[in-house]
């Protein structure tokens, strides 16, 4: 039973937003020195950045992503209305053909004659010019985008002065800049970012000095420290379109308006549905129709009866196709059933859908509840965050502030109703504020809220530990007003029974020096966490298989990001002290006996599913057996001579039945906690 | 000796139809005839819609005795009605006979509680002699007990013979504190210890719709946490969406399942060769024929997409050096290790995945070993440490690796300390989104920063809506059924039961569900309306308006034949150029002889005098109608032929060397609101745009303003 799923893709389909973004690398001759010794170029440096996000966008599953690529400074220019620059790569979706390009010229030694051979040599060029060709080519394209452009350079001023807003190359510059952002459009969405090189170079921070740099006046972010030059195009390519565009009635008279976004989604394998045959490459076409099961399981009962008979492969597809052309082709043509009470009731596609609609789209409030009252942990929605929209209600964002700053302060949480669609499920959901700024909390005045358990109980050490997770994730971390979804009973499973046997069987509390030695390891192993510290190596497999397929080289490097710490040597040395005292305080021993000439020996990792199925077993210990509910598989001579040999049992045993030798081989073990052994 | 096997439970339903039951609830002003027959409704629909294996007979008592006679095991009962003695899982025969067979009795009769009770027991005998051993037997009587007038010795033989069936008695109907007669009926309920309850608070209990009971599964994994050291652990599912609550099937209009059925083929097209003597006038069209290769064992290759590029890899060569990309160490139960631990602050509300959250809990099989103790340990120090565990999961042998954070807890009831397991991201999961942030540096200029008015109405609002406990058990700790559940229920019994008013039915219960979920807003709406009044005021929302368009709804037939004539249309114009060479030297020939393509027709109406604004005009007004109608797939497919359409008209004028009249239309359709429908059509695509002026020299447009005519202002 896999329990992998895999959300269904909002963004995706014939009308998804489409993205386009130019990389505009400086051209300069400073652009192909070398400003540290061993270092690489900084041209090469913006190669490298454009290679690793273009090779990314060509291993996902979206052809939504245009991007195009311009080198400034150059003689010549075969391209109408772009003056002075090269187009390297024209703007549209990317193929292995362009990445090869980018990936031959990153790796020529002489990078300045490689980049000559396309655009010849140096030549002063007027970047609004280049920004202005950017604008037209968005302009050609559906106005339901997201454009970028996104310039790489290690000039701090071009524009040649100190007093650089009298400049009329900067005015140009700003005008064209701005006309790419073009604000307040509805659906179309611009931005313009500037990557200083090399990444590790001179930022300021005091707001007086970031005002005498050129680039901060068209990009406030050129200098933010938050993220990597890595990220930061991640996030320029990433369209940030919300999934639905809600109304939010707090009560008669009183709506305003928000953007849903989903901060969460599960990625998904690359898609490989179309196939080809291996000799003629021929596209693979499926035909498929809904016909009655009892005809399908005749034909195939039929096909296995005639399995050794002259029918040849044609013949078989051709009945199929016979069937197929009388079948019910498309879905929507099918009615619904359902057998329950004694009745057989079918509802047409009108009555099914009439049956399950509700109409009540938007957000709904329904009444506030403490924080703390709603448990996250078991939401089954994936998590969104609304942000005001008061491009459709004036004073969304005002109304949306004061919510947020009061239901902050108090620690409260909106419940409302949610419908994303007119047909969406209906949920209930809890609006659940988050702020930066931790001392804005009023304090509480039920002093009963503390576990008793917690070793401190100091509220600082607790925001103090909220404010360090801050500056672990900063990149995740969004203010605003989070959906949690909140499940129904039917999605619920009570825990009460489960706990009342752990309470009846395991009647002995741990003891201090038990839950000590657990303080100490788990103290050392304690470390911050971050989303990004964690690939899906599944994932990460596929692309460097199709990285290799398409450029010959494995640009991404495939492995396990998945180690357990005590597979990683430092981090099993950091704990060893704290291991043997776990052995020694809960008794097991034994099993460290057991498991050492083993682990000397190392472990290999078994991806061959052909291998013996006993060596797979080779792995277990006889309690993982049990846990397992795998005991009842050996055979009885095997389970015999597991007695015999571990359980101090005679050999009289084998006149009795197999599961009277599991019986014996489990009360042994229930005799003797520390005894255990490999099978 | 063998164990017995077990039957389904069974249960009789006795419903008290006497005169006396025509008295009427204080509160709901319903009879109780009319509370009985609505909780046996609910106690049947609820099995009904569960598939719960459970058996049911219904029946009545205190019916006419000369018209209604029930004969179980060789006795007779008179005035008893029974609908079926046979036992069978609940169904809508039951429902039938409960709310539409069965008749209250108005005439005056001799009271006989007494007959009843002892038919139902003995129809409860006759079930038990054919299927022994049910794993439960009830009697469920529904009465209000005001005309009961049990003697001392029938009392005791009732008492006899429910005791001897082994049923358990439930009596729903009897107030509490009953005085005499009812008191009778308490008095026989405990004597057999049985309970009673009065219809208001079994109404509360029997007002939603039960899904099917869902297995509780539970998964045995061993925790390494270090090497040699195995905790054993128990997974459980705590939470997971809900789907299909009832199971449909795809079916044709008789009922009968339909599945799919797919064949795999690759297709080819083979051009007949031409005939190179045949006259081009009279040449037929090339015939297409489909080729098709079974390709069933024939070995394939899968194309992914690498950008634009289609790349085929081997999935045999996938297999053996990548494993399909399966990082699975394949050891047979799946693993749990320990990959580190982290602060509970660190695992933040936003990398909360759509999937199942599931209880660990420490195994149960050695509760004495080091190794459970060592687990229990563990647990208690991550609690009081406020720490959760980032451990590497796979659920079986041959499943993919998942990231999953552990989180420690203890239940306040019973003091057991447990995990609990959700999801982690991976980095390919998560959005890079940025958002307008609403904490600001002394530095920085505060936007949006509330008035001191403002904050003061929100406080208001949140303190008078503050949900009660009750409220919060239900809205936010997952005691609401599911709607969803609730409704699809209901419409399958009002079909049923009711095909005439389904519908209607239909909605006044979906109105219900919502005004339920509502309902703590509702009662601060009626009770505190100048709090709303205060928000309007303070915050001043302004949606913005667009003027509204008068919408008229199309009846499909008639678009249907707007369609069609279009169609034609559009094929005349599709025809190649060599026919209508011929169809214009015809013409010369034989005025009228043929059709003109939309094409020529134009070109004549522009030739003529002002033919120019003329057919712009047409065009025009023909938008301005089609743009009043709903929006739908049928009015979509129509602007894409206005769309032709359109562009049919620019072409004629370039060819004309004209452009003024054509570049004023796109204006308009720019420009107005009426036309905003179809505008945004246009700017979508960028099919149409503005005659330039390398196109007409004469025109006023450049080649630059007409690629970004579309463009938003």
């Amino acid at each position: 039973m896999d329990e992998t799923r895999f959300e269904d893709d909002d963004f995706e389909g014939s009308t998804a937003n489409k993205k386009y973004t130019f990389f505009i690398i400086d051209g300069n001759p400073a652009m192909f020195e070398t400003s540290k010794a061993g270092e690489p170029p900084e041209f090469k440096l913006a190669l490298k950045l454009i290679l690793d996000e273009i090779v990314r966008v060509c291993c996902s599953r979206s052809l939504n992503n245009h991007i195009g690529v311009i080198v400034t400074s150059t003689k010549n220019s075969e391209t109408e209305g772009l003056e002075n620059s090269t187009l390297l790569v024209p703007m549209g979706v990317l193929g292995q053909e362009e990445v090869n390009k980018i990936k031959e010229i990153a790796e020529e030694e002489n990078l300045l004659s490689a980049v000559n051979n396309y655009g010849g040599d140096h030549h002063k060029s007027d970047l609004s010019n280049v920004l202005n060709y950017c604008k037209r080519v968005f302009a050609s394209c559906s106005n339901t985008r997201h454009q970028s452009v996104i310039y790489l350079t290690n000039n701090r001023n071009p524009f040649e002065r100190d007093d650089f807003l009298e400049s009329s190359h900067f005015k140009r510059t700003k005008a064209a800049v701005t006309k790419i952002i073009g604000e307040g459009h509805r659906k179309t969405l611009g931005e313009f970012s500037v990557i200083m090189l090399p990444e590790d170079g001179y930022k300021p921070q005091d707001k007086d000095e970031k005002r005498k740099e050129p680039w901060y006046d068209l990009d406030t972010e050129v200098f933010s420290t938050e993220c990597d030059a890595a990220a930061r195009i991640r996030q320029k390519i990433t369209a940030q379109r919300s999934h639905a565009t809600l109304t939010v009635n707090v009560g008669p008279g009183v709506t305003f308006d928000v953007s849903v976004f989903s901060m969460v989604m599960e990625a998904k394998p690359l898609d490989h549905s179309q196939k080809y045959t291996r000799d003629t490459e021929e596209k693979i076409v499926k035909t498929s129709g809904y016909v009655k099961k009892e005809s399908k399981m005749e034909l195939e009962s039929t096909e296995i009866e005639t399995q050794d008979s002259v029918l040849d492969e044609t013949q078989k597809m051709l009945i199929r196709c016979k069937f197929l052309e009388d079948s019910i082709r498309n879905r929507r043509d099918l009615k619904k059933s359902i057998e329950i009470g004694g009745e057989k009731i079918i509802l047409d596609g009108d009555q099914y859908e009439y049956m399950n609609e509700v109409n009540s789209k938007g957000v709904d409030f329904v009444g506030f509840c403490s924080m703390s009252r709603v448990d996250r942990e078991t939401s089954v929605v994936s998590s969104k965050i609304i942000q005001p929209n008061d491009q459709t209600t004036l004073g969304s964002t005002a109304i949306y502030r004061t919510f947020l700053d009061r239901c902050w302060a108090r620690q409260q949480a909106i419940v409302c109703k949610y419908q994303s669609r007119s047909k969406q499920k209906m949920r209930l959901m809890a609006l659940v504020p988050f702020k930066k700024d931790m001392t804005l909390i009023e304090k509480r005045h039920e002093n009963g809220e503390d576990d008793d358990d917690m070793e401190d109980k100091k509220p600082d050490l607790l925001r103090l530990e909220q404010q360090r997770a801050q500056a672990d994730s900063s990149e995740w971390l969004h203010e605003g007003f989070m959906l949690v979804g909140q499940p129904f009973r039917e999605e619920l499973r009570d825990d009460f029974k489960r706990f009342e046997e752990q309470q009846n069987v395991l009647t002995e509390p741990s003891t201090e020096e038990q839950v000590n030695t657990m303080k100490q390891f788990v103290k050392r192993l304690t470390m911050s966490y971050n989303p990004s510290f964690y690939e899906n190596p599944r994932l990460l497999s596929e692309r460097s298989a199709l990285c290799l397929e398409a450029t010959g080289e494995e640009l991404i490097e495939r492995r396990d990001t998945l180690e357990p710490y005590y597979q990683i040597p430092k981090r099993l040395q950091r704990v060893g002290t704290e291991i043997e005292k776990i052995v020694e305080t809960f008794a097991l021993n034994d099993e460290i006996k057991e498991t050492k000439p083993k682990a000397s020996a190392g472990r290999k990792r078994k991806t061959d599913d052909d291998e013996p199925s006993t060596s797979k077993k080779a792995t277990m210990t006889i309690r993982d057996c049990i846990a397992a509910d795998k005991i009842g598989k050996f055979k009885k001579d095997e389970l015999l001579s597991m007695a015999v040999e571990h359980c101090e049992a005679s050999k009289s045993l084998k006149s009795k039945t197999k599961n009277d030798i599991i019986a014996v081989i489990e009360a042994y073990l229930d005799e003797n906690p520390s005894a255990t052994w490999n099978i | 000796m063998p164990p017995k096997k077990v039957s389904p439970g069974i249960t009789v339903i006795l419903i008290d139809a006497g005169s006396n039951m025509s008295v009427k609830d204080t509160e709901t002003g319903k009879s109780a005839f009319e509370n009985a027959i609505n909780a046996a409704d609910w106690i049947v629909s609820r099995k009904l819609f569960s598939k719960d294996p459970e058996l049911f007979s219904v029946m009545a008592y205190n019916l006419d005795p000369k018209e209604y006679k029930t004969e179980v095991g060789g006795q007779t009962f008179n005035g008893v009605q029974c609908q079926n003695e046979k036992f069978t899982p609940a169904s809508f025969d039951h429902l039938k006979f409960i709310t539409k067979e069965l008749q209250q009795n108005t005439e005056m009769i001799d009271p006989n509680f007494f007959k009843g009770v002892l038919g139902a027991v003995a129809v409860l005998k006759d079930q038990i002699e054919s299927y022994p051993n049910p794993s439960g037997i009830t009697l469920i009587v529904l009465t209000n007990g005001l005309n009961e007038n049990i003697r001392q010795e029938n009392f005791d033989l009732l008492v006899e013979a429910v005791s001897e069936s082994n049923a358990d008695l439930m009596i729903i109907g009897i107030d509490e504190n009953p005085e005499y007669p009812a008191s009778r009926v308490a008095e026989l309920a405990e004597t057999l210890e049985g309970r009673t309850y009065t219809f208001q608070n079994v109404a509360k209990m029997l007002s939603t719709f039960q899904a099917r009971q869902k297995s509780e599964r539970k998964y045995n994994k061993m925790w390494d946490i270090a090497p040699g050291i195995h905790l054993p652990v128990i997974f459980a599912l705590k939470s997971e969406k809900s789907t299909a609550l009832l199971k449909f099937k795809n079916a044709d209009s008789e009922g009968n399942e339909m599945v799919r059925l797919e064949q795999m083929h690759v297709e080819t097209d083979e051009v007949a060769p031409k005939d190179e003597f045949k006259s081009p006038v009279l040449e037929e069209k090339p015939k297409f024929q489909k080729n098709f290769k079974p390709v069933e064992n024939i070995k394939t290759m899968h194309g992914y997409n690498f950008g634009k590029s289609v790349i085929m890899m081997d999935p045999e060569y996938l297999k053996e050096k990548y494993n399909d990309h399966n990082f699975n160490e394949g050891q047979t139960g799946g693993v749990l290790k320990l990959i580190q631990f982290t602060k509970r602050a660190n695992i933040l509300d936003s990398y909360l995945l759509d999937a199942s959250a599931k209880t660990v809990l420490p195994a149960l099989n050695s509760p004495k070993s080091g190794a459970t103790k060592a687990t229990v340990s563990l647990i208690e120090a991550m609690l009081s440490l406020r720490v959760a565990a980032i451990c590497r999961y796979t659920f079986h042998a041959k499943s993919h690796v998942q990231l999953i954070a552990l989180l420690p807890h203890q239940d306040e009831e019973t003091g057991v300390f447990y995990l609990r397991s959700v999801k982690l991201p991976f980095s390919d999961d998560m959005r890079t989104l940025k958002f307008p942030k609403f904490s600001f540096d002394e530095e920085d200029e505060d936007l949006n920063k509330p008035t001191v008015a403002q904050l003061s109405a929100v406080d208001d609002l949140i303190d008078c809506m503050q949900l009660q406990e009750d409220e919060i058990s239900s809205l936010v700790e997952g005691g609401m059924s599911d709607p969803k559940l609730q409704m699809q229920c209901h419409f399958l019994k009002s079909l049923v039961l009711h095909p005439n008013d389904t519908f209607e039915n239909h909605s006044n219960r979906t109105n219900q569900i919502l005004d339920q979920i509502m309902a703590p807003k509702r009662r601060v709406e009626a009770e505190h309306p100048e709090i709303f009044q205060k928000l309007g005021r303070e915050f001043n929302l302004q949606p913005i308006q667009k003027t509204k368009r008068e919408r008229v709804t199309v009846e499909p037939e008639d678009l249907q034949t707007m369609i069609s004539e279009w169609t034609e249309k559009k094929q005349n114009m599709t025809q190649p150029d060599e026919v209508d060479d011929g169809a214009s030297q015809k013409k010369k020939k034989k005025p009228n002889a043929k059709k003109l393509t939309r094409k020529e027709e134009v070109q004549m109406d522009i030739m003529e005098d002002g033919g120019a604004s003329r057919v712009c005009s047409k065009i025009l007004e023909m938008i301005s109608n089609t743009c009043k109608f709903q929006p739908n797939g049928a009015v979509t497919e129509f602007f894409t032929l206005l769309v032709n359409e359109l562009n049919v008209i620019r072409s004629v004028f370039v060819e004309n060397s004209k452009c003024d009249e054509f570049n004023e239309l796109l204006k308009k359709l720019k420009d107005e609101e009426d036309f905003e429908p179809f505008a945004e059509v246009l700017s979508e695509e960028k099919s149409c745009n503005p005659i330039d002026s390398s196109e007409v020299s004469m025109s006023e447009v450049s080649v630059a303003n007409a690629a970004e005519f579309w463009e938003e202002d």
